[in-house]
């Protein structure tokens, strides 16, 4: 086991080298500057470049970057966002809301999810089996902000039960309705991912057996349907938990929650590139943590799954 | 299950509960709510760009001269000047009880420290062209690297005297004295901070109506009233506290229920407010126009018939008036409304003819003459707009566009390509579009900030890649430096005169000029707006 | 205890039964196409996806009004629908004013209400409609054509093989799908080529990561062994072994995939890489609709229900379809 972490750690710190690598050079090719288009003269764009060193040629700024990156875990400075701020101090701050809020996403969704799938795959075909999966479907077909909004509307304005929009000063409670708006979809899509394993694996012969045992269904779902069902879950929650936690743009403008999400998209268009490489190394770096974590986490949910043998 | 009910029943209760208690703080204090669709990118007045970074860089910093209700220029920390005879020389005698937040004096130093740091290519300050849009002395040797820094044309005679040459007479010099990128800054203060000057309430001085309190990234900046300042027995609120809500119809539910005071408003949501006492409508100095790119290799966009054909072919009324509907006003020619008066005493579009408006049966003529010019009988062209992010409503004015040209002139077929902002930037730099759909903000009060910027050959601006010798004359005599720069009357027909050569070729084609539908609690007033220079809070009055 | 051979009722059947059954065999396909035609939900989604497909081809044709006709007297009119009217909804009548009496219009009807450019709502959700069954269907196949080929090889060979494949996945998820798209908008004209390419960027990833999972645990099992000592090929086994058995994962995934799709080219028409006005798609016209959401409601409302009345379908007529397929669930 740990000789597959300690490889798969390797891989890790290629894989982000070779993303970052990739990212640089993209970044090239993007229209315009990091600098006030509208009113940029030449003169003024040779006198920018030079400051900010964009004018040397493309491997020292890259040798540069991984310098920085790696004795220092420094990504420069912002030229576009907050001038000349370090990009750290800009992109933590940040982080941590968006995690905040995605992770009480998360355990809003997939608790919600959970039982919904469970209520739907052991009432299979009934009545609460269709309102689950109708719940479940609109989870996905309604766009996150149209959900934002109508629940910013009738929650926080008509009946005002909750906060409208983020408030730093009461961080919990104004991160309640994008925390509900977040969770809908990864409730809708834990409930029917949930309710088809569950199928199968109830449908199985060895629940078959547990039930001729006598043991009640509570716990046969609980006990032993629940948990082998769960590794399916796991594997769409990995890279969902990962969106969360980076956060939704959509959301986060619609709630005025200052997240990652939003400062990676207003990164791109004002090509802010520090601040963009900043934020796509955060998310890679989630990413393959989640993905490593999900692979061994198969291991252990269900022992005959290895995932490092070969075929 | 039933423990599972009970949790769920306890868990929204104390949510109801805690709801409850952060609800019971309420303040006496008067403090403005503003709302703002993003964050100021800066609060380093040499280093900002946009418009929002300046207006609350201004909230606390005061500079020579400001603008009244009325769009005139007063005296500010400067309480008089004179000006020599030909015009390049300025000396202002400055306030003595003018003071920063930290006590300290505000000096002609201060103004010379802040006008080198400006210059100097160290500091790469994108507005460091102001400088030679003023015409300092030597600024443009200095940005090219060729003289030193303290070789700029501005001197601190004593601490209360500053003394300002400029390379050539400026007609409009006090007005660029207002912008933002002058203001003074305390040497002292600025050095000791060094790399963190402006990042915070701590780091920041004021010597401005109010003072930075806190700044939470992405979310609230908070001024209060500064006691310090010199003028402050004028200031009738404690604070203002801006509110960063990207999202405009939250605006609108977080006004309705009373926390925020003022909010700019856009669209359809102006409908639900348009005729309350909430709607206040103001002016700004931003033109929407199409630029035709004459390089382009479309025969059809080098024909001035066909130009002008396109010029009077649909209702910009309708544009302005069911599609904005933000306070925006049909663009009779190129130059706004409210930028510039002159020596009549009269605004540049008053004694400026009316261009181009809606005429169906003149663009026919126009385009029958293209077609027989052309020796066509269809023409295609593709109009570039920039996507909702960049352009807002703009894009969707777009399409209205289409529809009417299409209508109006048949054979004339329109295709729209929707790009990112930068990408549209770019290519109407390079002349990589066909016709665009795009604005101008000015930097000054004074024609020439579009007359010059955006039409004389060569400029980064001219988006039209015109090239008209007898334009360029026009506008070199009537610019510093110009045998007509001091000839204020004569100049004032000249310019008048320019732009009716470069409207009467339709190279750029005027749509609207922006306003802005602001909805103002009604106990709220004396917030000053400008349609160029910074909305003031200085005066405001909550009731 | 005692206990007689009567008392007991087997729950599977007899080797006798079963050999009874098999005389009245009728084939895979019969077999699947009675289990789908009694599966109430199945039908129901059928019929629904039938009803909108047909009301994408025909709708636009039934009102007088044309999709991509702006007329600017006409703008943000409310819903009006003759006979239903008379009901009191539908009635033209937004924040209690009657819209139509006001300017004058007795005999227009806006059905679905009109944008702000006066376009008739009707024809473009419908005409929205059909490009979103094509947006749909394009994602579908690339899930199919990618995601699952690559989950597939990925999960079943294991070792080598997956430890690049899926490093490979994580390298083109750490890039911003933003910064790709708008370098896209550079090289690729506008238009439904380009939203292909987009879409075959990144839109295949989930679907690959589930059915890898799925495949790494129906790897172990007897079975595949079985298949393995008795000479078939890697091939044939993924096909014919573990492929049926993910079916139901897979259709949920793809249920999943096609809004994401559908909203993923509203976003790219956002950058400039969709399609170009007055074209609109489903998911555009939600967008534009959003814009004025809390002002007029019924821009975002009618095509939102379209949608979710189309996914609703989708789902229960993929419900039933997998069902129907389901090797496990032979007989009754």
């Amino acid at each position: 086991m740990f000789k597959y972490i300690n490889k798969r750690l390797v891989w890790s710190i290629i894989t982000l080298g070779t993303i970052l690598f990739i990212l640089f050079l993209l970044l090239q090719f993007m229209p315009g500057t990091p600098f006030n288009d509208e009113k940029l003269t030449p003169q003024t764009l040779a006198i920018m470049n030079a400051k900010y060193g964009l004018d040397q040629p493309f491997m020292t700024r890259l040798w540069i970057f991984y310098s920085n990156v790696i004795t220092k875990f420094d990504f420069g400075i912002s030229m576009a966002i907050q001038k000349n701020w370090p990009v750290g101090d800009l992109v933590l701050p940040r982080l941590g809301i968006s995690v905040r809020i995605g992770l009480q996403a998360l355990l809003l969704g997939t608790f919600n999810g959970i039982l919904l799938g469970v209520l739907s795959a052991s009432k299979r075909n009934t009545w609460i089996d269709t309102l689950a999966t109708i719940l479940a479907i609109l989870g996905v077909s309604i766009p996150s902000y149209v959900f934002a909004l109508t629940l910013s509307y009738f929650l926080g304005y008509k009946i005002q039960i909750f906060d409208i929009i983020f408030n730093y000063k009461d961080p919990f409670f104004s991160s309640l309705l994008p925390t509900i708006a977040l969770s809908m979809f990864i409730m809708a899509q834990t409930t029917r991912f949930l309710r088809t394993e569950l199928i199968e694996v109830l449908g199985s012969d060895y629940i078959k057996l547990v039930e001729a045992k006598g043991v009640s269904k509570f716990k046969i779902i609980y006990k032993h349907g629940l948990r082998n069902a769960l590794i399916s879950v796991v594997t769409i929650l990995g890279p969902l938990t990962v969106n969360l936690l980076t956060g939704s743009l959509v959301v986060e403008k619609v709630y005025a929650v200052p997240g990652i999400g939003s400062m990676l998209v207003n990164g791109i268009l004002t090509n802010d590139y520090n601040v963009i490489m900043m934020i796509a190394f955060i998310y890679s770096a989630l990413y393959i943590a989640m993905n490593l974590f999900v692979d061994i986490l198969y291991g252990i949910i269900d022992p005959r799954i290895r995932v490092a043998k070969g075929g | 299950m039933k423990t599972l009910k009970k949790f769920i029943v306890l868990l929204v209760a104390s949510l109801v509960l805690v709801g409850c208690a952060s609800k019971a703080e309420e303040s006496t204090a008067k403090v403005l709510r503003v709302a703002a669709p993003g964050d100021v990118l800066s609060l380093d007045s040499s280093i900002a760009t946009d418009g929002f970074s300046f207006e609350v860089i201004s909230a606390f910093q005061e500079g020579l001269v400001v603008y009244a209700a009325d769009d005139t220029v007063i005296p500010a920390v400067a309480t008089s000047w004179t000006v020599s005879e030909d015009g390049k020389e300025y000396v202002f005698t400055l306030n003595p009880d003018a003071k920063w937040s930290n006590g300290d004096a505000v000096t002609a130093s201060d103004f010379v420290f802040a006008w080198q740091r400006l210059a100097n290519p160290a500091t790469a300050a994108e507005y460091a062209i102001m400088l030679q849009t003023a015409n300092i002395a030597n600024a443009v040797d200095i940005a090219a690297g060729t003289k030193p820094v303290t070789d700029l044309g501005v001197e601190a005679v004593d601490a209360t005297t500053l003394k300002v040459t400029l390379g050539a007479a400026v007609p409009y010099f006090l007005q660029l004295m207002t912008f933002p990128s002058f203001l003074p800054l305390n040497q002292a203060f600025v050095e000791a901070q060094g790399a963190s000057y402006a990042t915070g309430a701590d780091s920041l001085l004021s010597n401005g109506p109010f003072v930075l309190t806190d700044w939470v990234l992405g979310s609230t900046i908070t001024l209060a009233k500064n006691a310090e300042y010199v003028d402050a027995d004028a200031v009738q609120i404690d604070g203002v506290e801006y509110l960063i809500i990207p999202e405009s119809q939250t605006i609108k539910l977080e006004y309705e229920q009373g926390n925020l005071d003022v909010a700019a408003m856009t669209g359809d949501l102006v409908e639900a407010y348009t005729g309350t006492e909430d709607f206040t409508q103001i002016m700004k100095g931003y033109t929407w126009y199409m630029p035709v790119n004459l390089s382009s290799e479309n025969a059809a966009l080098a024909n001035q018939n066909f130009r002008l054909a396109l010029a009077w072919s649909f209702d910009r009324s309708f544009i302005v008036d069911d599609k904005l509907n933000d306070g925006s006003i049909v663009a009779n020619g190129f130059v706004p409304v409210g930028l510039s008066t002159g020596p009549t005493g009269n605004d540049f579009r008053t004694d400026a003819p009316t261009y181009f408006g809606y005429d169906t049966a003149k663009a026919a003529e126009y385009w029958t003459a293209a077609k027989a010019e052309l020796g066509v009988e269809t023409a295609t062209f593709e109009l570039m707009v920039g996507d909702s992010s960049d352009s807002g409503l703009a894009s969707g004015a777009a399409e209205y566009l289409k529809a009417e040209i299409e209508k109006n002139l048949p054979g004339v077929t329109v295709n729209i390509t929707t790009t990112t902002k930068k990408d549209r930037l770019d290519k109407m730099k390079l002349g990589e579009y066909e016709v665009g759909l795009t604005r101008w903000g000015p930097d000054y009060a004074d024609p020439l900030t579009y007359l010059f910027d955006l039409l004389v050959s060569g400029n980064t601006w001219n988006f039209s890649k015109w090239n008209s010798a007898e334009y360029d004359a026009l506008i070199a005599s009537v610019s510093p430096g110009g045998d007509l720069a001091t000839d204020l009357n004569t100049r004032w027909t000249k310019l008048i005169e320019a732009e009716g050569l470069a409207l009467s070729q339709a190279v750029v084609i005027p749509i609207w000029q922006t306003g802005g539908a602001m909805i103002i609690k009604p106990n709220v007033s004396g917030i000053e707006y400008h349609v160029i220079g910074m909305t003031s809070y200085k005066n405001a009055v909550i009731e | 205890m005692s206990y007689r051979k009567e008392q007991f009722e087997s729950v599977t059947l007899q080797n006798t039964e079963q050999q009874e059954m098999l005389a009245s065999n009728t084939g895979f396909f019969k077999d699947a196409f009675t289990r789908f035609a009694t599966n109430k939900g199945a039908l129901i989604g059928l019929i629904f996806i039938t009803i909108i497909l047909g009301l994408a081809l025909i709708g636009p044709s039934i009102t007088p009004h044309i999709y991509n006709e702006v007329i600017t007297t006409n703008i943000n009119l409310p819903p009006r629908i003759p006979f239903l009217e008379n009901f009191g909804i539908f009635n033209g009548f937004w924040e209690g004013i009657d819209v139509y009496a006001k300017k004058g219009f007795d005999d227009l009807y806006y059905w679905f209400g009109a944008d702000g450019l006066g376009r008739d709502l009707w024809s473009r959700v419908w005409m929205g409609t059909r490009i979103s069954f094509l947006v749909a269907f394009v994602a579908v196949m690339i899930d199919v054509a990618i995601g699952i080929t690559y989950g597939l090889v990925s999960g079943y060979f294991g070792g080598k093989v997956d430890l690049v494949m899926q490093r490979l996945v994580e390298v083109i998820s750490g890039i911003p799908n933003l910064v790709v798209v708008i370098l896209l908008v550079l090289v690729l004209k506008p238009g439904l080529v380009s939203i292909i390419f987009a879409l075959m960027i990144t839109g295949w990833i989930s679907m690959s990561r589930v059915v890898r999972s799925q495949v790494l645990k129906l790897k172990e099992m007897e079975y595949i062994l079985a298949a393995r000592t008795l000479g078939a090929s890697s091939f044939v086994i993924i096909l014919k072994e573990i492929l049926p058995n993910i079916m139901g994962q897979i259709i949920v995934m793809t249920m999943f995939s096609i809004p994401n799709a559908i909203f993923y080219e509203s976003f790219l028409a956002f950058v400039g890489l969709g399609l170009q006005p007055p074209l609109a798609s489903l998911g555009v016209l939600i967008s534009t609709g959003y814009q004025s959401m809390l002002i007029y409601p019924h821009m975002v409302i009618y095509p939102v229900i379209v949608l979710s009345i189309l996914m609703l379908s989708f789902n229960l007529m993929a419900d039933g379809l997998r069902d129907a397929f389901d090797p496990k669930m032979k007989g009754f």
